[in-house]
């Protein structure tokens, strides 16, 4: 291809994410509280404050690991997964992963295509019982390359796992894109190594 | 060239991280000098504040319109200071000894190469941090360690 590709900078994409989870947290607890009060008057009452801008405090909030910030997250990344699969299909309608569409084949193409798009990386390991569980497994998740808490590691483990519900969103929202529909738990295996256990109704 | 220390001083004029250096026989399994020990003591203070008193007498007397004139480093009978100030108001500060004579590259490096990468881009760490709130973080330190430490 010789026309210029559309590229976005890779530390302005690294900024925004990196925002995803205190954003989900801010909008859970504002709802959380304006619900309480009214819902009538629920709409002018969203706004985010200012006051924990510049700092991390929001990520000692207890709604860290709430289901409200979990499900946003997730959510995200389903509507982007489901997109990029078709971004990717078109680019590359020749992929001959994508000949035949079996789930093995379907895992690969994330393991290669999607991974690759989004991280500039492949998955490191791909694992399957051949009764529609996997394990896909990146040995350096390249989203918590920076990521390390002035407390101590265990913290910084602690406060990463949210953003892997964006990554395991993309992956749910691939194969839905395929007609597979399935459920991911994502876990941090040995920091900042990740693994996504799918689990499949094929 | 020796470094006898190191500090950060944040846009607030807070002292957000100090090392001092020791020399140690076995670098690699001695700890040498202290992390974030000396930061709230009145040195830390005295010294920002020369040079603070420094870099704006340095743009009073000497600034051209096209250039602003800046503090690169100051000396005294015993060490020599070495001083680069961001745009964005953060502060850094070696000591070292007389015979080195310019550490602007080293200072800008550890800005851009540890400070915006490990400290800006951790979304884990503030960026702008409390009063008497220290950088932590394990890794800057071990890097900043690295860079200018003992060999």
């Amino acid at each position: 291809m010789t026309e210029i590709t559309p590229q976005v900078n890779a530390t302005c994409l690294d900024l925004l994410i990196n925002e995803m989870v205190p954003l989900a947290i801010r909008t859970t607890r504002e709802l959380k509280q304006s619900y309480e009060q009214a819902i009538e008057s629920l709409v002018p009452q969203i706004s985010i404050k200012d006051e924990d801008t510049g700092d991390v405090e929001i990520l000692n909030s207890e709604l860290l690991h709430s289901e409200d910030v979990t499900h946003k997250l997730e959510n995200c990344g389903y509507s982007i997964g489901i997109r990029l699969s078709e971004v990717l299909i078109y680019k590359d309608s020749q992929n001959e992963i994508l000949k035949n569409l079996e789930l093995l084949n379907i895992m690969k193409f994330i393991c290669r295509d999607v991974w690759r798009e989004l991280y500039g990386k492949q998955m490191d390991n791909l694992r399957t019982n051949h009764r529609g569980t996997f394990v896909l497994i990146d040995n350096a998740f390249k989203t918590f390359q920076r990521f390390d808490s002035p407390v101590d590691l265990q913290d910084t483990i602690y406060k990463c796992k949210p953003y892997l519900w964006i990554s395991s969103g993309i992956i749910r929202g691939v194969l839905k894109s395929f007609g597979v529909d399935s459920l991911i738990t994502p876990e941090i295996t040995k920091f900042p190594m990740v693994s996504f256990n799918i689990q499949t109704n094929v | 060239m020796t470094i006898f220390s190191f500090w950060i001083f944040d846009r607030h004029c807070n002292c957000i991280y100090s090392r001092e250096w020791t020399q140690v026989l076995n670098p690699a399994t001695e700890s040498s000098g202290t992390i974030n020990a000396k930061a709230n003591e009145d040195n830390a203070k005295l010294l920002f504040g020369v040079l603070f008193s420094l870099r704006n007498i340095a743009r009073k007397v000497g600034d051209t319109p096209e250039q602003e004139n800046t503090l690169n480093s100051f000396a005294t009978a015993k060490y020599r200071a070495h001083f680069y100030e961001s745009p964005s108001g953060l502060r850094l500060c070696i000591l070292s000894d007389l015979e080195t004579q310019n550490l602007q590259t080293q200072l800008r490096d550890v800005y851009s190469n540890i400070y915006v990468e490990h400290i800006v881009k951790n979304p884990l760490s503030p960026v702008d941090f409390k009063p008497g709130s220290k950088i932590t973080n394990q890794r800057f330190i071990r890097l900043v360690d690295r860079y200018l430490g003992p060999q």
